[in-house]
């Protein structure tokens, strides 16, 4: 089944076009990488799905339903959650008031409290509960990032460049965590630019360039296209 | 409620009611001095609470508090112009008055954030003030409108009834402060001014809270408005939107330390009554205390006396 649909979406800046009539179907409990180059339109794809940017043109059906016209927040809330590319965590605030917030709202006080806990534990964050966000290096803000979306009960996440910034041993431990998460049934737009990462996580696989899908389909295969080499690399690699 | 809820609020009521008893050991015959300065320390209180409500709790820096101010002080005076009502009974109305034009300026200020909100907030003093510098018909214009008080449930206007009108009003404000920092809109109001964006993506209707801080905080300004219409006897537009409504209260705020509940209280019982002195000796001198103080606090002490207590916001 298929947890989100998006049909003909097209997402323009003006005259620049981000986003070019692009159909995608993601099925539920998979990740779905979505890789290309800078200016791709991987990140306004994130955008236009959880609602910061407008669509220009199309549909986007989450669980069956339109969900073009909600906002932000309300998407969030039907289980569409996003983490930044560049971490947006509550700075003044310590790690565990971060995890704490989304889940006030769902959840009594003292329930979200050991939630919030049990979700610090769960991300590797249980040494840093105290510290304020700012304090944390960008490998563990990282982290936070994923431990605020989970705190949403996302049934989608979408999972903007977490190896950005990260050490090789941080890398490999987001690597099984975002696995876990899978594997727990929660949905996942993986963007990246490690590739080394998107094949080893990815189920499924989307290639943009120039704000189009250029390939879809099993990392592996994906990876060895010959588009797809001539726009990372150039067309005399191709 | 839990007991830790509880206790604060416990502690509020009894120092009210306690302080209530200062006119039957300190006699306001023959001390109106001090009581007009007790006065100003409650109703800055009251505006400076107000003004961390939206400012310090939410995030929302506001510059328009003077315009606030004013609304509640001129429908206080207006009511009492135009149809003889007491001006203790048009009290709560200029509360209601102010938030419904809160409802409307949050409407349109609300599209802009950060400093374009606060610049809005500023537009809206400003504009309020022409108001009722323009439509003389109404607002008598630039001679003002005369607000006789009288009597209170049979108290005859003076010291003491301001004094505890003024000091149970400033406690409905710490009172407001205190309910929401003991509830979950407290960590919804900090994730929207920290980062709003982040709030968004989380869940949290960003807009919503910012107007629930909003119509707070007016509401309570609205009604200092009105109680210092109520004890000057007169109110003309430079007096009710005095731009040292907007300024004050984030100073004293800033000072006793930001988004925290006894910020606005410590800043203002250090600062007012020293300030009121000053002026009393050296009219304007107190505004360069205020400015001194200011810059070493900035400098050395940024979160504010609290601060240096708290370490969390929360």
């Amino acid at each position: 089944m298929n947890i989100l649909e998006i049909k003909d979406l097209t997402k323009a800046f003006g005259g620049v076009v981000a986003v070019s009539d692009l159909n995608l179907s993601i099925r539920e409990g998979i990740i779905f990488g979505v890789v290309g180059p800078n200016g791709a339109g991987k990140t306004t794809l994130i955008n236009v799905i959880t609602g910061v940017e407008k669509i220009t043109k199309g549909s986007i059906f989450f669980k069956g339903s339109d969900i073009g016209k909600l906002p932000t927040f309300k998407r969030s809330l039907e289980g569409i959650t996003r983490t930044f590319q560049i971490p947006q965590c509550f700075t003044g605030l310590t790690v565990f008031e971060n995890i704490l917030i989304p889940l006030l709202l769902r959840l009594p006080k003292q329930e979200a409290q050991l939630e919030a806990a049990r979700i610090a534990e769960r991300m590797f964050l249980k040494d840093d509960l105290n510290k304020q966000a700012q304090m944390l290096s960008v490998g563990r803000l990282k982290l936070l990032e994923l431990a605020k979306a989970y705190a949403t009960s996302p049934r989608l996440l979408l999972v903007d460049e977490p190896m950005g910034g990260v050490s090789l041993d941080m890398m490999d431990s987001l690597i099984n965590l975002i696995k876990s998460l899978r594997d727990e049934g929660i949905t996942i737009l993986l963007v990246e630019h490690v590739m080394k990462v998107v094949v080893a996580l990815a189920d499924e696989l989307v290639v943009l360039n120039f704000g189009k899908q250029i390939a879809l389909g099993a990392p592996q295969e994906v990876m060895k296209r010959k588009e797809v080499i001539e726009a990372y690399l150039g067309d005399e690699y191709a | 409620m839990q007991n830790r809820s509880v206790k604060p609020i416990v502690i509020l009521f009894v120092c009210l009611v306690v302080l209530s008893f200062m006119p039957f050991i300190i006699d306001p015959g023959s001390y109106k001095y001090l009581y007009n300065i007790f006065f100003i320390v409650n109703v800055t209180v009251l505006l400076a609470t107000s003004w961390n409500i939206l400012g310090g709790f939410a995030g929302q820096i506001s510059f328009g508090h003077a315009g606030f101010v004013g609304i509640g002080a001129y429908t206080v005076a207006l009511l009492h112009y135009h149809l003889q009502w007491s001006p203790w009974l048009a009290l709560p109305l200029a509360g209601v008055v102010t938030l419904l034009a809160a409802v409307i300026i949050g409407s349109i200020a609300f599209k802009l954030r950060g400093p374009y909100f606060a610049l809005s907030t500023l537009a809206l003093a400003e504009v309020t003030k022409l108001i009722a510098e323009g439509w003389r018909s109404f607002t008598q214009g630039t001679q003002g409108v005369v607000v006789s008080p009288g009597p209170l449930l049979s108290i005859p206007s003076g010291g003491a009834l301001y004094f505890v009108v003024s000091l149970w009003l400033a406690g409905f404000g710490i009172l407001c402060a205190l309910l929401i920092k003991l509830s979950k809109t407290s960590y919804f109001f900090l994730a929207v001014g920290e980062n709003e964006d982040a709030a968004l993506s989380l869940g949290i209707n960003s807009k919503k809270y910012k107007l629930i801080a909003l119509y707070i905080s007016s509401f309570l300004a609205g009604i200092t408005g009105g109680v210092l219409s109520v004890h000057t006897g007169f109110i003309d537009p430079s007096s009710g939107f005095d731009m040292v409504h907007t300024v004050e209260p984030i100073f004293l705020t800033m000072v006793g330390g930001i988004g925290t509940v006894l910020g606005p209280v410590i800043g203002t019982v250090l600062l007012v009554p020293v300030g009121e002195v000053f002026r009393s000796h050296f009219p304007t001198a107190h505004l360069l205390l205020y400015g001194i103080v200011l810059v070493v606090f900035a400098r050395f002490i940024p979160k504010g006396i609290m601060g240096l207590f708290r370490k969390k916001k929360i």
